[in-house]
């Protein structure tokens, strides 16, 4: 494991600083709200019911797939190829339904369908990784590239039609509350449940030591595995999402959620190492991503800086992450 | 005199004051996912400049530019940002050719024109203004089936696999060649748009595939695949179609090669504002107009460089930088001719 | 754990074939059998392929992938997570002041790797302060100046690189120079020796592993652990830009993303080459080895008339079946 030298020159309080490791995410939520202002203010009709939803929307994805890379960062592992589960479990998703007629019972198969990819990615990951022991940067990069070439072979070009109820679905509301915000709720039921399982905590124990946990007997490589697992679950509700948004399926899409994953992960406070931090954080961090792009948008800076100024931004706000997460 | 020049001014005033009350003003959203080309930023710059033009038609035309790289999501938060402030038009290169359904039907919704460019889109609530990718790969595919006389072996390079634009190209060269039997494609590579990627594949195809006679390569990998030509010395006995950048065009009357290229001009995206801001002002298009395999197609002519019009095109290029491609937009007039009423 | 160990833990039957085991285990072998493989399939199904004037433009691509490999695996031995993900856009980089200082004339080519070298050397410094000083994760640090590279490259160019290569560099990467090798070759093999000189009979090449062993150790024994991360971040940087400034050689021009492709194929050409992600052990020469097996399969790929989806496929798993011999962690002990 990475050893860090204890930190005396410390420039907070060691109240303050206690407070950041109960919560990691309070730096997320704080920069949240800071954007989110600045946003408001720059874009007048931001805090317009219909506006904030539309939003919701397309950060939605980013959010699932984060919130799963969470619990693999936390066991220190890392997941390269979740980009590239979203391709193929939203290939896979669409064929079926198309090849099923389209109807209301092809759509509930091809999510099921898609589902079942996800977690069957995360489990080949979960077996080279834990099992193989191989390195996880080298082994998700090429089990990516496989998923990728698969989901090319699947769907060899963009299309294939996904019913509008799809779509109309997943931008509507059902009982009068958009239905992105039932989503939201549930990714926040689920995150506060789970991490006070007995799995989380011998999850966040391998991360922070893996030979320690070994030996006071945790089960490591199962729980390595589910980790994957729960990764590429999530990653394949996140393709959902997709479809959602999209209503159609793409074999080139999804690549750049793998870094942009990461990225939301540090930002949440979770540190890289493992065994600090935890998925609220990274549900920020995914938020934080989108609105710094529609600031930079709204602040009408000509568009030769834009890409800059957004690079600019996350690198401040990584090093803010990463300084919550330090031990 | 005074009485003259008191009626000139009159006039004059007049005359002003009838083309300020018929003066329009719009506000057009431009979005572009992909900056890693200088085909792009000609494209975005062509544009703008299609949009000062129209001050001299009395129509003035305010344009936003949302140039990045960004992914299909980031991408649809470019229209979704326009839709949020208002535009009358948005005039996007897609990343995606299906992924933008759902939110050019809320575009539509909100009133605004959508038009995409360089690549069609599915959207029935989209219009296609730009060349036809499958056209552009058969013309230059025919070029070269014939200048090997319809006998030969050839090799292919392309873009991204799985890339709407590429495939579409792919269809178009693999129709034209099942039409000559004479002619055997004995392998297809992809090089990803990247010219690095495209020297190398050529490199070697050439050791592995000693006898090929042609190859077909798009863009910006021909100039690669030309380097390794003559690094192989074998300029004289291959044929491969080009590119359309100053720099290739250069090279190709210094080193005498035999090629030919379809232009894919970056003034596709000026085209298609033209066309944005005649339907703007109202002008109805002509019946049975839309083409493609989606129906929403307004397809541009596309140029050919050859040795015949060679001369003239490196005439016109004259001067140029390196990156600059060989361009053509389609004028308001031009525009209002081909599908307007 | 050293072969000797797990060994040594079972019979004395096992311990009779210890040394033949150990020669197959190690990372060059492998790499030299893999090398092997690639180029008698090859033959087989293209030939040609194994043809020397065919595996001398191979080994050309690999070098310029081995020399963006060496500052990869520079970082890499530093230990603490050590990796950097902003190589290829450092690589663009590179070109682009190459190829501007340039501007096709012979004379510039001096001045012009002179800054190219600066640059990218402080770059890459930037990189190093993030994470001595700031302490910063390295892959965050470079990840997020990836992000910024990108930004600040579109912002320079306006989309439109400009530069151009030196005819002398070009002839240097292209054409035969001594025994019918490129320049760029040679080039490489004098980095080769260069690099692995460094690493094993220089103070700073025995800090480096110092530190990527046992990091508190190393500070404790006096080792300026900030100072000699940093440089190794600074020295990724330069090479990356050496990279550059001969990938323009390679092509001629300069354009956005020319060196993106080099990234991840960097870090796999490192573990290949037997040097460990963890720090601390492994050494240049495999990194070589990695960087021509990788590109001799890509070469092969390209020759099978297959669809785009099998080659990515294939690509994937073969990097996985290469796993089971390299790469593989340390079983935990009760």
């Amino acid at each position: 494991m990475t050893m860090h030298t204890s930190s005396t020159a410390g420039t907070l309080s060691s109240s303050r600083k206690f407070e950041f490791r109960r919560h990691p995410y309070l730096l997320a939520v704080g920069v949240f709200i800071l954007l989110s202002i600045v946003n408001a203010i720059l874009q007048p009709s931001f805090l317009r019911p219909a506006v904030a939803v539309s939003n919701l929307a397309s950060f939605m994805p980013l959010i699932l797939v984060a919130v799963g890379q969470t619990y693999v960062i936390l066991a220190s592992d890392i997941d390269l190829s979740v980009g590239f589960i979203i391709s193929v479990v939203n290939v896979v998703v669409v064929t079926t339904i198309e090849a099923l007629g389209g109807s209301g019972g092809a759509i509930l198969a091809g999510f099921a369908a898609g589902i079942a990819t996800g977690i069957l990615a995360g489990l080949v990951n979960g077996l080279c990784v834990a099992v193989l022991r191989f390195q996880p940067i080298v082994t998700t990069f090429a089990t990516g590239i496989i998923f990728a070439g698969v989901a090319l072979w699947i769907l060899p070009q963009a299309g294939g039609q996904v019913p509008a109820i799809v779509w109309r679905t997943y931008a509507g509301a059902v009982a009068g509350v958009p239905v992105v915000l039932w989503l939201l709720a549930a990714v926040l039921v689920f995150i506060a449940v789970f991490a006070r399982t007995r799995f989380h905590t011998a999850l966040v124990a391998v991360g922070g030591n893996m030979q320690a946990a070994y030996q006071t007997k945790l089960p490591v490589t199962r729980i390595r595995i589910t980790s994957y697992v729960i990764s590429g679950l999530f990653a394949a509700l996140a393709a959902l999402a997709l479809v959602g948004e999209t209503a159609s399926g793409d074999p080139l899409l999804g690549g750049a959620f793998s870094l942009s994953s990461i990225t939301a992960v540090v930002l949440g406070g979770t540190a890289l190492a493992g065994g600090r931090g935890g998925a609220l954080g990274s549900l920020f961090g995914a938020i934080i991503l989108g609105l710094i792009a529609n600031v930079i948008f709204f602040a009408q800076l000509p568009f030769e800086y834009q890409n800059l100024a957004q690079g600019l931004v996350i690198l401040l706000a990584l090093a803010g992450g990463v300084f919550v997460a330090r031990r | 005199m005074k009485r003259t020049s008191m009626f000139l001014t009159a006039l004059a005033t007049a005359t002003v004051m009838a083309t300020g009350a018929f003066a329009q003003t719009f506000t057009i959203g431009l979005s572009n996912g992909w900056v890693g080309s200088e085909w792009r930023t000609q494209m975005i710059d062509e544009a703008v400049a299609a949009a000062e033009a129209w001050a001299l038609n009395g129509v003035t035309v305010n344009v936003i530019v949302q140039s990045a790289n960004v992914d299909v999501q980031g991408q649809i938060a470019h229209v979704r940002n326009y839709i949020n402030q208002g535009v009358d038009a948005i005039i996007i290169n897609p990343n995606s050719p299906t992924a933008f359904d759902p939110i050019f039907a809320q575009a539509a919704a909100a009133g605004i024109l959508t038009i995409s460019t360089d690549a069609e889109v599915s959207s029935p609530d989209a219009l296609y203004v730009g060349i036809d990718q499958k056209g552009w790969a058969m013309m230059s595919a025919a070029w070269l089936a014939e200048e090997l006389g319809g006998t030969g072996r050839v090799v292919a390079i392309n873009g991204i696999a799985g890339h709407p634009a590429n495939q579409m190209r792919v269809e178009g060269y693999q129709e034209v060649f099942a039409g000559f039997p004479g002619i055997e494609l004995v392998n297809e590579v992809n090089a990803n748009w990247d010219q690095a990627q495209g020297q190398q594949a050529m490199q070697t195809i050439l050791a592995t595939f000693g006898d090929i006679d042609g190859v077909w390569v798009q863009d910006g990998m021909a100039d690669g695949a030309w380097r390794a030509i003559e690094d192989a010395g074998r300029v004289g006995d291959i044929v491969a179609t080009g590119e359309i950048r100053a720099d290739f065009i250069g090279r190709w009357a210094e080193q005498g090669y035999t090629t030919g290229a379809s232009v894919n001009p970056p003034g596709v995206m000026a085209s298609a504002l033209n066309v944005a801001v005649l339907k703007l002002l109202g002008t109805e298009l002509k019946d049975g107009v839309f083409e493609g395999r989606y129906g929403n197609a307004l397809y541009l002519p596309i140029p050919f460089i050859d040795q015949g019009v060679f001369d003239d095109v490196m005439a016109a290029v004259d001067g140029m930088p390196g990156h600059h491609s060989v361009s053509e937009v389609v004028g308001p007039d031009a525009a209002r001719n081909m599908f307007f009423q | 754990m050293t072969l000797d160990t797990a060994i040594s833990g079972r019979s004395n039957a096992v311990k009779k074939w210890a040394p033949a085991v150990g020669v197959v285990r190690k990372p060059l072998f492998i790499a030299g059998v893999a090398m092997m493989g690639i180029l008698v399939a090859g033959e087989i199904v293209a030939p040609g392929f194994a043809a020397p004037e065919q595996i001398i433009k191979m080994l050309v691509v690999a070098a310029l992938l081995g020399i963006v490999a060496a500052g990869q695996n520079l970082v890499i031995l530093g230990g603490k997570e050590g990796i950097d993900l902003s190589v290829g856009a450092t690589i663009t980089l590179g070109a682009l002041i190459a190829g501007n200082v340039m501007q096709g004339q012979d004379s510039m080519i001096a001045i012009a790797l002179i800054a190219t070298l600066a640059v990218t050397f402080g770059v890459g410094l930037l990189n190093g302060i993030g994470v001595t000083v700031l302490r910063i994760p390295p892959l965050v640090m470079t990840l997020g100046m990836l992000g910024v590279l990108h930004g600040s490259l579109i912002l320079l160019t306006r989309g439109r690189p400009s530069g151009n290569s030196a005819e002398m560099l070009s002839n240097l990467v292209d054409d035969p120079l001594i025994f019918g090798l490129p320049g760029i070759l040679i080039v490489w093999i004098g980095l080769g020796i260069l690099v692995t000189l460094l690493l094993r009979r220089t103070l700073f090449g025995m800090r480096i592993y110092a530190i990527g062993t046992n990091e508190t150790a190393a500070r404790l024994s006096g080792v300026p652990v900030g100072i000699t991360r940093t440089l190794l971040f600074g020295l990724s940087g330069m090479f990356a830009g050496l990279a550059g400034f001969f990938i323009l050689g390679f092509t001629g021009n300069v354009f956005l993303g020319v060196g993106d492709q080099y990234m991840l194929p960097s870090i796999i050409a490192v573990v290949f080459g037997g040097t460990s992600l963890a720090g601390g052990r492994g050494g240049y020469v495999g990194t070589m080895a990695g960087a021509v097996v990788l590109t001799l399969l890509q070469s092969l790929l390209t020759t099978l008339h297959i669809d785009p989806s099998g080659r990515q496929i294939i690509f994937g798993a073969t990097l996985l079946l290469l796993m089971l011999f390299y790469g593989r962690q340390q079983r935990l002990r009760s």
